[in-house]
Parts: C-alpha cells; structure tokens; sequence
C-alpha cells in the first residue's frame, strides 16, 4: 500500500512537472521596454473567460483556435501602453483573426508577419500570436512609441515574419493587396467547410483548403452537393460547378488532399484563375515552388 | 424591390424549400435571391413583440452578426424574416459594421433595425465604475465612425456596451452622451448592453429613466437565471425594450467538453418563455443554424422531448465539477477530487463508463477510495456530495474493462 501511495506520488509529482514545464515553454514573456516599467498587474485570460476581456468579440477569437491571452501595461509618467498578446493554436489561426480585423486598406507595416496602425493601436500578427499595443496619453510620435514596442515584441517571437506558407499558392497577378484571409469554420456558411484560405481578385474570389487527405475532400464534396441537391461528382471528375443558392456559382476542382476554386464570382476570367491556382496548387504540394 | 415584411409570413420550410430545393444547378442558371421565400406559403406568422416603449416591432428571432463575415449569410438572414441586425463597434475592429453596411446599402431603411454598443471607456474592475474623462468624447467620435462604416445617418438602438455595475448604467457623462446622440438624431433610442451582474445593471437602467432598452445575457445555464429572470420582468414592465443575447450558452453544447450538442431551438425557446424578453440575438454563422432558430421565429412552444432535452442539458451541468479545487487541501486522503468527479460525469453525465473507467485507471486510485475515512471535511463549491460520488464511481475499478466497454 505504501508503495503504491509512493508510486502515485512520484507520478503525480512527474505529471506536475511536465504541466508546470510545459506551461513555462508557453508563457509569453513580456519584455523590457527602455523608459517604460512593467505594472504589477498582469493579466491572463483563457478560453474560458476570455468573453470577461473583449465581451461578445469573444466567440471570434475563439473560432480562431484561441488559446491564452496575457495583457500587461506599461507606464511612463501619465502615458501608458497595453499590449494584449492573444496565443493561437497555429500560425493559420493567429492570421486568420489578424486578417479578419485589419483595415482593407492599410497602411501597412512589416512588424513580424504584417501590421498596421490604426488611431491609437498598432496590430500585428507574428507565429502564432495575435499582438494589439495601445497607446494612452502618449503626447508625441504615437506612431513612433506603437512601432518601437511592436518591433520590440515580435523581436522575441520566433520565425515571427512567416506566413502561413500555403497562401503562396494564389495567383499574383491581379490579386488585391492584403486581401488573403482564412476562415477556419462554416467557410461559405456550411459547417463542412473548414479551413479555407481566400484572396480576391477583380470580379471574384478564389479559395484553397487542405483537408487533410483525398477521403475527407470526398466527403466534403459529398455533403455539398447533397446539401445543393445535385449529383456528386464521380470518381473521374476533378472539377463541379454549381448555382449555390445562396451564393450564386461556385467552383470547386479538387485533387489529393487539396480543394480549391471560386466564390462571389460577379465577373472576369475566374475559370482561368482556378485554373492556375490549381497548378500552383500542384506544385506546392510537390514541393516545386 | 424587396419590400418591409414581405417575408415575415414565410414559414421554415418555404425557406429551406426555396433555398436548397431544386435551386441548384449547372452554371449559368443564376441565383435570385431572398423574394423567392417569401412567394410559397405564408401559412404562419413570424412571432414578433414590441420592444418596450421604443414600439418597434420585432420578431423574437434577430442575428447577432458578431460572429458572422459572410455578407450572404446576413442576406439570407434578413430575407427570411430576420428585421433585427446587432453589432458593435468593436466586432472585428470595425469589419463586422462595414459588413453589414454592405449588405443593408440597397435596403429601405426602414425594412431593418441595426442597433450598434459603443464601450464607455476604462473602468474599475471591481466596482465597474467608469474612470476614463474623456470617453464621453470618444463615445460620440466613436458613433460617428460606426455610422459611416454602416452607411448609415442614424442607428435604431445605441448601446453603451458592456455595462459591469449599478454604478457604471448611472455613470452622468455616458448617459449625457447617449442622450446627446438621441438629440441629435443618430440613434432612436438608447440602451447598455450587460453581461455581468445582470440583474443589478438591469434595474440601475430602470432607475436611470433614461434608457429605453436593455440588451442581456440570459440562458437556461445562468446560475442566477431566475434573478435576471426577475429583473427582466420589471424592466418590461418599466417599459423597457428586452433583448437577450448568450441565449444558446457553452457554444452550442451541454457540456464544457463539447461532447452533447445542445439543443439550440429549446434554449432560444425557454429564453422566449418569458414574455418579457422581446427579442433574441443568437449568433448564427451556418444556414443551418438559420434554420434552427428560424424554427423558433415560427414557434416558440417546448414540445416535450425539447422539454427533456433542457433537463438533460440542466442535469448535465450538475454534474460538471468547475474544477476550483478547494476540495484538494480539505481531502484528508489527498484523493484528487476534481477528477474523481470529473470520472462521475462521463459515467453519469455523458453515459461514458469507458471514459470514466480509462480516468480512474489512470488516477491510480488506491482501493477502497474513501473507505472508513472519519467525517468527510470537503465542502465542495457546487455542493456535490463528493464522498458518495466518489464511492460510487470507484466501483468501476472492480470491473474489468471488456464488461464496462
């Protein structure tokens, strides 16, 4: 009895270790700021309560694989800035909130991945972060205080410039700036859409998914055409166009684990734009880029 | 042209029928979109009720578009019946009421009601007290930012939003300024939207005299759900306009696991039960889940297995350990309680014993599990009775798994 008691222990105390290393491995580590001092109170909000921070804002973030945000503030006499550092559970999902919130048109800044500022806050997204810094009281530079605690923070995110490499795959020519985004649920409205990444061009949009493998694009395709009422595609086919009625034709090709196509098509040479999409495609999950 | 209430006597099914049934096809056929539901049936009325002294009219199904970035999603939601768009500010910096300005741009104003929530700035996080001086100028700067990006010269409903205490709805300056913004012609009316300490935020809006509506959170799952339940009534019958949001909590599910899918027609409907809530802003992202809560817009009645459905979802969050544990240094045994009743909820609550078996053998619980121990000292937070639980459910260890399975 003993024994199994000190068994116990010692995994519980190994178990205890490995959540207590782990979580440190995950802790963002907020860092000095010269001429600004840390407050005392730093925050730390999770899934669970995450909805107390940013009220119904909440539930996107939350589609977005949210994992922890911490929120710490710095102070310089009567000036202060917060900086809310959300943690995603992947690149794609940090990107896809940044993008879902940043102005269509910018100005832009290479701060990690991308950032730009807006009145008093400069966001960014770098890895796997989501970073908003926002300034109080700063009575000069604003711009100049948001970039340099920018550039600061994403200094210490590792591999912070990297996109989520499939956006490669859309077309350039044509594309709208900063227009790429990633829906990671209920892409189209349908909950057997996920994770769709799009970019828009003039007339239409294009969209790429990676289902994982060949079967789980089968069954999308299946669920879509049931759910539209017509055939599936069979076997030999590798491209379905259909009137959808809520959003008017859509164009889905598929090949391995891979699907891509169009939406929100109103004019221009989409079919040749999927068509081209799906060759980079190709050569993306060849390797050959 | 699409016309105001031309759809609300569309039932459901025209509205799946005429979306999915037959309206697919090879390219090229085009899609005419929204009047097509409204020309089948109209056996049945949209239920609708007043918002309080506003005299707005509104179905008890409206769309908190929060979550929504798919434009034809809202369309789709509008022509069905849908009048009443909720948004705010802050939702996707800014996207979420460009979005909808999109979408609205060809509508007749008044074919629609768009209520936006502005926040009041900083405050104290224990009392809720406002503290910022100058959020009464950013409050109006901010309005007029939420106007242009919906295209819009006015909003039927600005919220103060977020409001966390009795002494944050009677902050003067915020109300001066709401006030101001009802004077000056870009809202119609006035509200604060809570989700903290609801009841007392609800009749601080009572007391105000000020405010016409109150925008809650209010859920079958809310511990305190009959006392915000309370505050509604009086504030309808103060008059007050009743919008309720978090309606389908746990994001759908019974429980924090996301394991029972709840169902989400019954939650809209008890939320509805009272009739002094007006409307209801779920918010929806699938045409599926439109036509869930369209159900509702057409019936507002608990059939029994909804009925049953609640109590499940109810009995499972009495089951569900939050997992304070203050029961740890209490345990004269160092038993580790909250998984212990976590293994009790898989077994009782999701009828798992696998799961519950598979957690006890990995608890490695010595045999006998409370035994003979001398006057259980755990008080547990939620009152479970944590030594009969944890008797009952160590009996699994005596079983070999093939027969639990």
């Amino acid at each position: 009895m003993n024994l199994l008691r000190e068994i116990t222990k010692m995994r519980a105390a190994i178990l205890l270790l490995c959540i207590l290393s782990f979580g440190q491995a995950e802790a963002f580590d907020f860092p000095a700021v010269a001429g600004w001092q840390t407050g005392p109170d730093m925050e730390k909000y999770d899934s669970d309560n995450l909805f107390e921070y940013i009220n119904g804002a909440a539930e996107s973030y939350l589609s977005f694989g949210f994992e922890e945000l911490n929120v710490a503030e710095y102070r310089a006499g009567d000036a202060s800035v917060l900086v809310e550092v959300y943690r995603h559970a992947s690149r794609e999902d940090a990107f896809g909130i940044y993008a879902q919130e940043r102005p269509p048109k910018g100005p832009f800044k290479t701060v990690g991945y991308q950032g730009y500022q807006s009145g008093e806050i400069f966001c960014f997204v770098a890895a796997d972060y989501y970073i908003k810094i926002i300034g109080n009281r700063i009575q000069s530079d604003l711009a100049g205080v948001l970039e340099r605690f920018a550039v600061i923070f994403a200094d210490q995110i590792p591999e912070s410039t990297k996109s989520p490499s499939i956006l490669r795959v859309f077309p350039r020519d044509s594309l709208r700036q900063n227009s790429e985004a990633y829906v990671a649920r209920n892409f189209l409205g349908y909950d057997f859409f996920k994770g769709a990444f799009t970019a828009a061009y003039p007339g239409f949009r294009l969209f790429v998914i990676d289902a994982g493998s060949s079967n789980e694009v089968r069954k999308i395709l299946t669920n879509y055409t049931r759910k539209l009422g017509v055939s599936p595609p069979d076997d030999t086919s590798a491209t379905l166009k259909v009137d959808d009625p809520h959003h008017g034709m859509i164009i889905c090709s598929w090949k391995g684990k891979y699907l891509w196509g169009g939406f929100e098509i109103k004019y221009g040479p989409v079919e040749e734009y999927v068509n081209t999409l799906g060759n980079r495609v190709k050569s993306y999950d060849a390797g050959i880029e | 042209m699409y016309q105001r209430g031309e759809c609300i006597g569309m039932d459901r099914r025209s509205f799946i029928q005429s979306a999915f049934g037959g309206a697919a096809g090879l390219l090229g056929s085009g899609t005419v979109y929204g009047r097509t539901y409204c020309q089948e049936n109209e056996e049945k009325a949209a239920i609708s009720r007043t918002l309080g002294k506003t005299g707005i009219r509104v179905p008890v199904v409206s769309m908190g578009v929060m979550n929504a970035d798919n434009p034809n999603l809202v369309k789709a939601a509008l022509d069905a019946g849908i009048v009443h768009l909720d948004t705010a500010h802050k939702y996707q910096r800014g996207r979420n009421e460009e979005m909808i300005g999109e979408v609205i741009r060809d509508r007749p104003r008044d074919s629609f009601v768009i209520a936006t929530k502005i926040p009041g700035g900083d405050f104290d996080r224990d009392s809720g007290a406002y503290t910022d001086e100058d959020a009464p100028e950013k409050f109006s700067e901010y309005l007029d930012i939420s106007l242009q990006r919906l295209g819009l010269k006015y909003v039927d409903i600005l919220y103060l939003h977020s409001v966390k205490s009795r002494v944050g709805a009677l902050h003067g300056p915020l109300i001066d300024a709401l006030l101001k913004a009802k004077k000056m012609g870009k809202t119609r009316f006035i509200g604060l939207s809570t989700h903290t300490r609801e009841p007392e935020v609800i009749r601080a809006a009572i007391e105000s005299n000020a405010y016409e509506v109150v925008l809650t959170a209010y859920n079958f799952k809310q511990d305190h759900h009959e006392e915000v339940g309370r505050a509604i009534e009086e504030a309808g019958k103060a008059g007050l306009g009743i919008v309720a949001m978090k309606t389908i909590p746990g994001g759908g599910y019974a429980d924090k696991e996301k394991q029972k899918p709840l169902n989400v027609r019954a939650a809209l409907k008890w939320v509805l039960k009272n009739e002094h809530v007006h409307t209801t802003i779920p918010g929806f992202t699938t045409f599926d889940q439109l036509q869930a809560d369209l159900d509702v817009l057409y019936d507002i009645s608990l059939n029994g297995q909804e009925v049953k459905d609640l109590e499940e979802a109810m009995t499972m969050q009495g089951f569900y350990c939050q997992g304070c544990e203050i029961c740890l240094p209490q345990c004269h045994r160092n038993m580790p309680v909250p998984d212990l009743m976590r293994a009790y909820m898989y077994a009782y609550g999701y009828k798992n014993r696998v799961a519950a078996y598979d957690l006890l053998k990995e608890l490695n619980i010595p045999a006998g599990g409370c035994g003979d121990c001398p006057g259980c000292r755990v008080a547990c937070a939620k009152s479970f009775n944590v030594r009969d639980n944890i008797n009952n459910i160590i009996r699994l260890n005596d079983i070999p798994r093939e027969f639990v399975a």
